[in-house]
């Protein structure tokens, strides 16, 4: 029984057009009893950066509350938000920190980079060390994770409008939750756009 | 196994906790207190090594009563919750804590909260939790009967139910106390179960004639 199996827990992410997404289901639990029904695993770090979160839920708290510091500070000294690209750097750096005793979590960064005044879509995610990879379609973390890739690779196509975006994401992780005993409960999704984000609760089979 | 339960009501919380203290196959003690007072209106209910139980939450209940000296205000039921998660997840790493605990409190703004902690330092805020291998037997029955708005009597009544089952179904036995959290102040309940008269089984209430 590993480690990062122990609580359960699936959060993909999506680049659309302009747009990306990330969701999360709500189970928390202990490996086969669920204790709990909501418990998202995506977090806000700004209005343009989100981040996701999956594996032993103490170390999910533990580093969320670690980074938000970090992020507070960034703020304070820079005077201005963070940006993706340099938050997914001080996570995998705050991660290999801990290279020899490390937070049992692997996150998934997503949000709209700026790139010469354009808004541009961003995900990266790491493993539990830190060690970072960044793509232009998806990525996914958590036991769930053979799944969605499965269900990602089949759905997913490059440039889909925020609302094509919001269905394929929905369906691959409603999907791909029914094929993993310790995720599911439902999910969480929120649609990033240069104007606002949108949160919607999905009920999926309640199982 | 020590079982432990709580659950919300209407503007209160009611806590349940078994009050036996063992080692092995000896029972030692059936009137032990688990629940620990944190202030008038929050307490901490732990199940686990006994040793690190007692340990564990006399020192959070004094650093809570240390911050309420200092600051001249009382810790939030949240921010209780926060602080009591962050020692547990550094003690993980460093010296374990054998510890699972029910944080329950009663705040003006907020009305009842029930956070549930593991050894580990998962933490989960929830209308009803148990802890322990009652959580087998008790979570199903709380889905099923357990209401958002329920009143002391109603919530009493419910958790005769539990013990019943509990009683019924798990191998081990014992006393339980009952706490009643409110906004003015804790105290405890008597759970008064009635001894039900058993159902006569033939050969064992009444003789049964051997057939030859």
């Amino acid at each position: 029984m590993s480690i990062m199996e122990y609580n359960g827990g699936a959060v993909v992410t999506m680049i659309g057009k302009n747009c990306v997404a990330i969701a999360s289901d709500l189970r928390f639990g202990v490996q086969s009893a669920t204790i709990s029904t909501n418990n998202p695993k995506v977090f806000k770090i700004n209005d343009r950066c989100f981040l996701g979160l999956s594996g032993l839920a103490t170390d999910i708290e533990t580093l969320y509350e670690k980074l938000v510091f970090r992020v507070n500070l960034y703020k304070l000294r820079e005077e201005r938000d963070i940006s993706p690209r340099v938050f997914s750097n001080m996570v995998a750096s705050t991660l290999y920190e801990k290279r020899f005793g490390p937070y049992f979590t692997e996150p998934v960064i997503c949000g709209l980079e700026e790139v010469d005044g354009v808004l541009k879509p961003y995900i990266s995610a790491t493993d539990l060390i830190g060690a970072p990879v960044y793509t232009d379609d998806f990525l996914m973390t958590g036991p769930c994770n053979p799944a969605l890739y499965g269900m990602c690779e089949t759905m997913w196509r490059p440039n889909l409008e925020p609302d094509a975006l919001f269905e394929t994401v929905s369906q691959c992780l409603l999907s791909s939750l029914d094929r993993d005993a310790i995720s599911g409960w439902g999910a969480m999704v929120y649609l990033i756009t240069p104007e606002n984000v949108t949160v919607k609760k999905l009920q999926g089979r309640q199982d | 196994m020590e079982a432990l339960l709580a659950f919300n009501l209407r503007d209160s919380v009611l806590v349940l906790v078994d009050s036996t203290a063992g080692r092995s196959i000896v029972k030692m003690k059936e009137d032990e207190e688990k629940v620990y007072r944190i202030d008038n209106n929050k307490l901490l209910a732990a199940v686990g090594e006994s040793g690190d139980r007692v340990q564990f939450c006399e020192y959070i209940v004094r650093n809570a009563q240390l911050y309420t000296l200092r600051n001249n205000y009382p810790l939030s039921t949240k921010a209780c919750a926060h602080y009591i998660r962050g020692e547990l997840a550094e003690s993980i790493r460093r010296s374990p804590y054998n510890v699972n605990l029910i944080l329950a409190g009663v705040d003006k703004e907020v009305g009842p909260s029930i956070y549930y902690m593991d050894y580990l330092g998962s933490m989960q805020k929830m209308n009803f939790a148990v802890h322990g291998y009652a959580a087998h037997f008790l979570l199903s029955l709380l889905d099923r009967h357990y209401k958002a708005d329920l009143s002391l009597d109603q919530g009493v009544e419910l958790l005769r139910r539990c013990v019943n089952e509990l009683k019924t179904r798990f191998l081990i036995g014992g006393k339980f106390k009952v706490k009643h959290v409110t906004l003015d102040g804790t105290i405890e309940i008597p759970l008064d179960m009635p001894e039900a008269e058993p159902t006569p089984i033939p050969g064992y209430h009444t003789p049964v004639p051997i057939k030859a």
